[in-house]
């Protein structure tokens, strides 16, 4: 177990900015998620933390130890890549085995430690088999398998379940939240799926453009997100964004008109700057409501697009007559038909204000 | 049953079937024909039988050129293999117009024509005033008689032929090394292995289809070995082997009974003595490779 801390590293390739400034705290036997769109960083950052990238600007702390310039093998750390990387030519106990035997540790030793990683994965029937002969499933769980081995400080995922179909990869989630629990090794882990990220991380932290956008607690995102890209990233389906004039201002609360082209809202919201003229509203599915008629003036008139039925739930895609699209959660309709005229209601409660540089607007 | 509609598909394959029947069957059915023939080409041909193998199973010049032909090829094939991995691996180190450039340059020898690439080699082993003979001359070492010292003629030979085929197989492992995916070598630095612990875990075996073919054209072309040797010696077909034949091979004494003795007959049946042994080395070899482990 060890802690990591990352100060002011960026990296540039020739004049493309890959990381800027990233600043993150990482606590011993913390469970980590990296997670924004391709292109964002996110695994520059993990093979800097590696080694394999080197961190030209800032540090990497690793246990209170700069470990910028130290070899990757030396570090102690371990990756389990997104390709798997097992060699075709080597068993899986060969595979497993490999750092062991780079190291010529003695036979015995290699082979009580692979076959202790083996049973925590339940391997022991595959040893002798190559890559070849598994699936990606058991693949992947080798390759976990040759990272345990190493006995790290720090476990290094590079969307390690990408190559999985889905009910593999919620099968292989569970059984990597089940191993982190076993081993309580710090984990970094990078993906671009943030339902991966929310349900594996003790920390989430969102990136997009070389930045960290905010880091923290998965639902702690999800429910207050910092910005409008972390708040758009977090959930599915994602957030609704419909734009807003600021009417009145008071003390304690502000009124917002043309939601929608016409509807009027009242919300509690404490020291609104009142300079701020136009807002955007981030409201997530579950705090919209279909109304049953146009009786308020915060009801917003809307033409249903089409409709997804998952059983248990529904999520109404509708237009309003602004074209923005809402998206509303419903476990009460199971079908209504598309081009219908329908009315929504937004909960106050659950609404988000985000200026027009996407920024949050916070209640004091 | 003979369908009409295949009548078109005859006809498209017919040029090539006409060329390939005048050109390639007739002339390996008549060799074969005129190896159990006595025939000079301007007497009548006489039915010898076997007699043309016997001869040539049985002359001091076959067991030389066979005896020749494995020493050259043990080493030869190992040796120009292990040049061409580490020009390669050197070639891979380069990144961006370097790489290109030694590339290039490696490549080289292989577009050069024989004749040129053997001209310079004679300079080169020239006693006392070649190239190496002058550079030993200004460490005080005595000349050496590169292509007339029977001790070092077959070392000279391979030398060329290495020098000249590096390049060709560089290349081919070079292209193999690049599709040796980065997650690998990635992967094993994090697993504390070396450079040279890369290449023999890593490198080597992920090359075992790239480095079988090489060796297996290595070893074909090593069998038909004849312009090298031919043009080191006396390029003609009164002199050629060398001084005590210490580089004469199967291909050279074949052409030369052919059309230096005018006994086509005997060379027709050397022919197909090197065939028989060519196609019976390949197969070993690929019975090898199935064998033995494939990733």
């Amino acid at each position: 177990m060890a802690d990591l801390q990352i100060i002011n590293v960026s990296k540039s390739y020739g004049a493309v900015e890959v990381l800027r400034d990233v600043n993150l705290s990482i606590a011993s036997g913390e469970f980590v998620v990296f997670v924004g769109p391709s292109g964002c960083g996110k695994s520059t950052l993990l093979r800097m933390i590696s080694g394999l990238e080197e961190a030209p600007t800032g540090e990497i702390r690793l246990e209170g130890k700069v470990v910028n310039r130290v070899d990757p093998a030396k570090r102690g750390v371990a990756m389990v890549f997104q390709s798997y990387a097992l060699y075709p030519h080597m068993t899986a106990f060969q595979n497993m085995a490999f750092s062991l035997t780079m190291a010529r540790e003695p036979k015995a030793v290699i082979k009580e430690k692979v076959g202790r990683a083996a049973a925590i994965l339940r391997l022991e029937r595959l040893l002798d088999r190559r890559p070849g002969e598994l699936s990606g499933g058991q693949k992947q769980r080798v390759a976990i398998g040759r990272a345990i081995v190493r006995e790290p400080k720090v476990f290094l995922f590079d969307e390690p379940l990408s190559n999985l179909d889905t009910e593999l990869r919620v099968q292989m989630r569970a059984e990597l939240i089940q191993l982190h629990a076993k081993l309580g090794t710090t984990m970094i882990y990078v993906t671009h799926d943030q339902v991966e990220a929310m349900t594996l991380a003790d920390k989430m932290v969102v990136m997009n453009g070389g930045i960290i956008q905010q880091h923290g607690t998965p639902l702690g995102l999800y429910d207050d997100p910092d910005n409008k890209f972390v708040a758009g990233f977090i959930g599915s389906p994602k957030m609704n964004f419909i734009k807003a004039k600021v009417e009145a201002v008071r003390t304690d609360a502000i009124t917002l008109s043309d939601l929608g082209g016409c509807s009027r809202l009242e919300l509690p919201f404490r020291n609104f700057d009142a300079d701020i003229r136009e807002v955007e509203l981030g409201v997530r599915t579950e705090h919209i409501d279909i109304a049953q008629d146009a009786g308020t003036t915060d009801i917003l008139a809307a033409k249903v697009a089409f409709v997804e039925e998952l059983g248990d739930v529904t999520f109404i895609h509708t237009d309003l007559p602004t074209g923005e699209r809402l998206v509303v959660r419903s476990s009460k309709a199971r079908h209504r038909g598309s081009s219908t005229e329908c009315f929504v209601k937004l909960d106050p409660a659950g609404v988000l204000l985000f200026g027009t540089n996407g920024e949050r607007i916070r209640s004091a | 049953m003979f369908d009409k509609k295949h009548i078109p598909h005859l006809l498209m394959v017919f040029p090539f079937l006409a060329l390939f029947a005048v050109f390639f069957l007739y002339p390996i059915v008549s060799g074969f024909v005129y190896s159990f023939y006595d025939w000079n080409a301007t007497t009548t041909s006489r039915f010898v039988g076997l007699a043309n193998y016997q001869r040539i199973v049985h002359s001091r010049d076959f067991s030389k050129a066979m005896w020749n032909l494995g020493s050259y090829i043990i080493i030869t094939v190992p040796v120009g293999i292990a040049v061409a991995f580490c020009l390669a691996l050197l070639v891979d180190s380069f990144k961006g117009f370097w790489q290109n450039f030694f590339r290039s340059i490696f490549f080289m020898p292989v577009v050069l024509p024989m004749f040129l690439a053997a001209t310079i080699w004679r300079w080169i082993y020239t006693p006392n005033i070649g190239l190496l003979n002058t550079t030993r001359g200004f460490f005080g070492l005595p000349s050496v008689q590169f292509l007339n010292d029977t001790s070092t003629m077959l070392y000279s030979l391979i030398a060329v032929d290495v020098w000249v085929s590096a390049g060709f197989n560089m290349v081919i492992i070079l292209a193999g090394m690049k599709n040796i995916p980065r997650q690998y070598y990635e992967a094993a630095r994090l697993d504390g292995a070396s450079k040279l612990q890369e290449i023999f875990y890593i490198t080597i075996p992920m090359l075992y289809p790239v480095l079988f073919f090489v060796t297996t054209y290595g070893v074909i072309s090593a069998l038909q070995v004849f312009d090298t040797p031919w043009l080191l010696t006396g390029s003609s077909f009164s002199q050629y082997g060398g001084r005590q034949n210490a580089l004469l091979f199967p291909v050279m004494d074949m052409m030369g009974r052919g059309f230096g003795e005018l006994k086509f007959g005997q060379a027709a049946a050397y022919g197909f003595i090197l065939t028989t042994v060519i196609v019976s080395v390949t197969a070993v070899m690929f019975a090898l490779r199935k064998k033995g482990h494939q990733p």
